[in-house]
Order: structure tokens, then sequence, then C-alpha cells
């Protein structure tokens, strides 16, 4: 299977929500931001070598635990120099060998965000409640309309106690998951793990727990 | 051969109906008519009927050996049959997403690589490769730094990262090049407005060089050029004295191996 974690907005949590699906998924998390990666990388082959055809996708996987990470590198001579096509390779490629595979994908509405679309099975769609994120939300679910990416989940980020999923849910037309604004989740990152890994117990970890649950649901028809 | 799998079901005073139609030969066109007793409420986009919806059905094409699914809504009271399914002219397959590829999405959403010029230049790219600074942004580089400039005692990881990064968008794939050009253009702005002695001449030259604050930047990015420039020179001069200091005896070696 092969998710696209997307939202239009930047800053919504798509990392965050990317990463964490993968740690309940046990899914290789790709990150798909060419311009601006957010995710933990180390020394070694990354996304740009592999868009480049300097290394292999497979190989450049940093398995985990906690969390197996294809890795962006962070150069701007980097993303210019790779091949964004060679993305839809990449992403299948490690798809054949582990299975699940989450493309965490930048902000905007281009080819970057629309290959992983492109190559997706479905894809989860990541708002918050503001009004220029759901707008970008909806840009974001016509264009995954588009390219055949079913919407699995829309998660509603950083929700408050009064935040109102109905509404969000009636915009986007989809089931929507909220992810309450957790401090546990800023520790997590902080401490570079999976809510769950860092804080188990805490809302923000039930609420990711559920959202990969319901997302397993809706996809286990994608499985092969 | 078309197969139909339909159903109705009423919610809330309003019938759904689905429908789903398998094809397991050629690509085939069909016209999908609502048999209920009521309009045909079709699924909108921007408050428009979506495509190949009309106020009795749907046409449209069920891929070759694939499926089509479809859905809408009506005020009639659900019945077995909600929609008689007519098949028509075979039609060149064209497959699903509208028969886009990777190519196709990139050209109708545009490449998200940065531009050219927002690329640094060599100085601060080969910077960027060595180990110890791989999770820094570019920007927080010190190139006019000459001790950024790599020096046989501290070698970078891949000293022609410039060379193994090849820009794939036409132009000169030579960092160097590009690198010493940049240099160039920079340096006649500022000989340019350098040459002025005349307040017409002055804002000719300002004019021609993109007004006061663009010679500022010049001046300043010449300011950094020089340093990076000699600490390049001082390198390159120390490396041709190694050369010129050394005299292999090749014609022994070879004797030997």
């Amino acid at each position: 299977m092969i998710l696209a974690v997307t939202g239009g907005k930047g800053g919504v949590g798509k990392s965050t929500v990317a990463y964490n699906l993968a740690a309940h998924l046990d899914a290789v998390v790709i990150d798909g931001d060419l311009g601006m990666a957010d995710l933990p990388a180390d020394h070694g082959p990354d996304l740009h070598d592999v868009l480049a055809g300097r290394a292999d996708p497979v190989e450049a996987v940093r398995e985990g635990p906690p969390v197996s990470i294809l890795p962006c590198g962070r150069s701007l001579a980097g993303a210019r120099a790779g091949d964004p096509t060679a993305l839809v390779a990449a992403i299948e490629a490690v798809e054949r060998a582990y299975g699940d595979v989450i493309v965490d994908s930048p902000a905007g509405l281009r080819a970057d965000v629309g290959l992983p679309l492109y190559v997706a099975d479905a894809c989860v769609l990541v708002t918050t409640l503001s009004e220029s994120a759901v707008t970008d939300a909806v840009r974001v679910r016509e264009l995954a309309r588009e390219l055949d990416a079913g919407l699995a989940r829309v998660v509603l980020n950083r929700a408050d106690d009064g935040a109102n999923p109905d509404a969000v849910a009636a915009t986007l037309g989809a089931p929507v998951s909220t992810v309450p604004d957790d401090a546990a989740v800023a520790d997590a990152q902080a401490a570079g793990q999976p809510v769950c890994r860092a804080s188990p117990g805490t809302p923000a970890c039930q609420a990711f727990r559920s959202l990969a649950d319901a997302v397993e649901r809706v996809c286990r028809g994608h499985r092969p | 051969m078309v197969s139909v799998d339909a159903s109705a079901t009423a919610i809330d005073g309003v019938t759904l109906v689905t429908v789903s139609l398998t094809s397991d030969g050629p690509a085939r066109r069909v016209r999908v008519e609502q048999r209920l007793d009521g309009p045909v409420w079709p699924p909108r986009c921007e408050g428009e009927p979506e495509r190949g919806w009309d106020e009795s059905g749907y046409e449209g094409v069920v891929p070759a050996d694939g499926r089509l699914a479809l859905g809408y809504a009506t005020p009639a009271p659900p019945a077995q049959q909600p929609v008689v399914v007519e098949e028509r002219e075979v039609v060149p397959d064209t497959a699903d997403a509208a028969g886009e590829d990777a190519t196709t999405v990139l050209q109708r959403l545009g490449d998200p690589s940065p531009p050219r010029d927002g690329v640094p230049e060599p100085a601060a790219v080969r910077a960027d490769s060595r180990p110890d600074c791989d999770t820094a942004p570019a920007a927080e580089e010190t190139p006019d730094d000459p001790d950024h400039v790599p020096s046989p005692e501290h070698p970078v990881r891949d000293e022609s990262t410039a060379q193994t990064v090849p820009d794939r968008r036409g132009g000169s794939t030579d960092p160097v090049t590009d690198w010493l050009d940049g240099v160039e253009e920079r340096v006649t702005t500022l000989e340019r407005l350098d040459a002025v002695e005349t307040v017409p001449e002055a804002t000719t030259a300002l004019q021609s060089t993109g007004g006061l604050a663009a010679g500022r930047r010049s001046a300043r990015a010449c300011a950094a050029d020089r340093r990076r420039l000699l600490a390049v020179a001082d390198r390159a001069r120390r490396l041709a004295d190694r050369i010129e200091a050394t005299d292999p005896p090749l014609s022994s070696l070879e004797r030997l191996a």
C-alpha cells in the first residue's frame, strides 16, 4: 500500500502525522519534501541521491526502530539535481521491498505533491481548523481525486476541545480523525520518537493509534 | 460485455444510488439512465455537474477489463433496479487518471525544483557537502570564510561534489565556470559604477545596473568574492607548487612493475 500524507498548507503537521502513522502501520516513511525536508536524516544516501540516479531507493532506506525512513537531502543543489518524475519509481521500489509506504508530501500544489498522489493508493489529508488550511486541503482533495488517490481520512490536527470535526468533515466530504493539541507531540518530536513510544497513554498517542486503525480499515482493500 | 451492479438506499428522504460497471472486454462507451421516478441529482464540482452527467443520467467510458464506479442522489423512492445501462460503441482505451503518467503530472503541475538562481554558488555548495554540515542550511554557511576552502589537511568528503551534482537543465555543467562568470558579471557592474565622473553618467550607470540598492549589493558581493578568490588562488598556487616539487621516477617504477 502506498499512502500519501498531504494537505496543501505548510505547517499543519503533515510530517508529524506521516511519521506517527508509519510507526503504527510498520511502514517506511519517505520524506517527499524535496525542497524543505522535515523528517530526521543522517549521513548517507538520501532521496536527492535516488532522484539523481546516484543511489538505489531501497538501499537509501534507514531501517527502524523506531521508524524506517527514506530521508531527503536538504541542499538546494540536491533538490535541483534530481529528476522529480523518478520519485514514482522510487516509491514503487520501496513498496515492493517493504510492503507499506507512507509519503510525507510537501505543501503546495506542484508536481512534488501530485506525483505521490499519482502513485498512491490512497491519501490522508491533514488540516488544522484555520480557514486557510481547510481551503488548501480542499484544493489538494480535488487534485487527489483527479489523480485517483482515494481519500482515506482527514486529520484535524491540533484540535482543541471546542473544535468541531463535523464542519471539517462536511467541507471535505470524508470522515475526520482529530489529533489534540498535546504537548506530548512536541516532546516526542524533540526526542526523535513516535508519540506512542515517547509518551504512551497520552491523548495524542491514542489519537494516532485510532487514526492508524481507521486508515488500515479503509485501505485494506488496496492491499495486494 | 459490461456487467452492472446497482443499488439504491433511502437515507433521510433522499435515495442514494450506486452503480458499478465492470467490463471484461475492450473499453466501451455506456449510457446509464435513471429508472426511478424522479430527477437525477448528479455529483457536482464547484456547483457544476461533473463531466458526463445530465438531468437523466450519465454517459462515459468503462475502461478495458476495468471498472467504472458511479453514484448519484435522487428524491425518488428506491427500487430494485434503479438504472438501465445501454452499451454503446467500443472506444480506444484510456487508462485511469485520464491516461496520465508521471511526466504529464509534472508538466501539468509544474516542476517543483528550486530555480537555478536559487541554488547556492559552488563555494557554498561545496561547504554544504562537508559531513559535519549536512544538516545545516546552506544559508548559515559562511562561505566568505577562507577556511571553508578545502585544504589538503582537511579534505572534504567529496571534493568534486559540484561535479557529482550536475545541473540537468542545460547551460554550463561546470559550477566553477558558473561561479567565475558570476563574479565577472558583478565586477563589471562595479567597474561601470566606478568609472562615472559626472551626474548624468552616474544616473545612466545606476539605471543600467539596477539602481543604488543593486550597486550596494554588488559591492558587498564583490568584497566576499575577493576574499574567496584570494583563498582559491592561494590554494591553487600551493597545489601548483606541490606539482612542481614532485618528480616521480616513473620509468624506474615501470621497470620494477
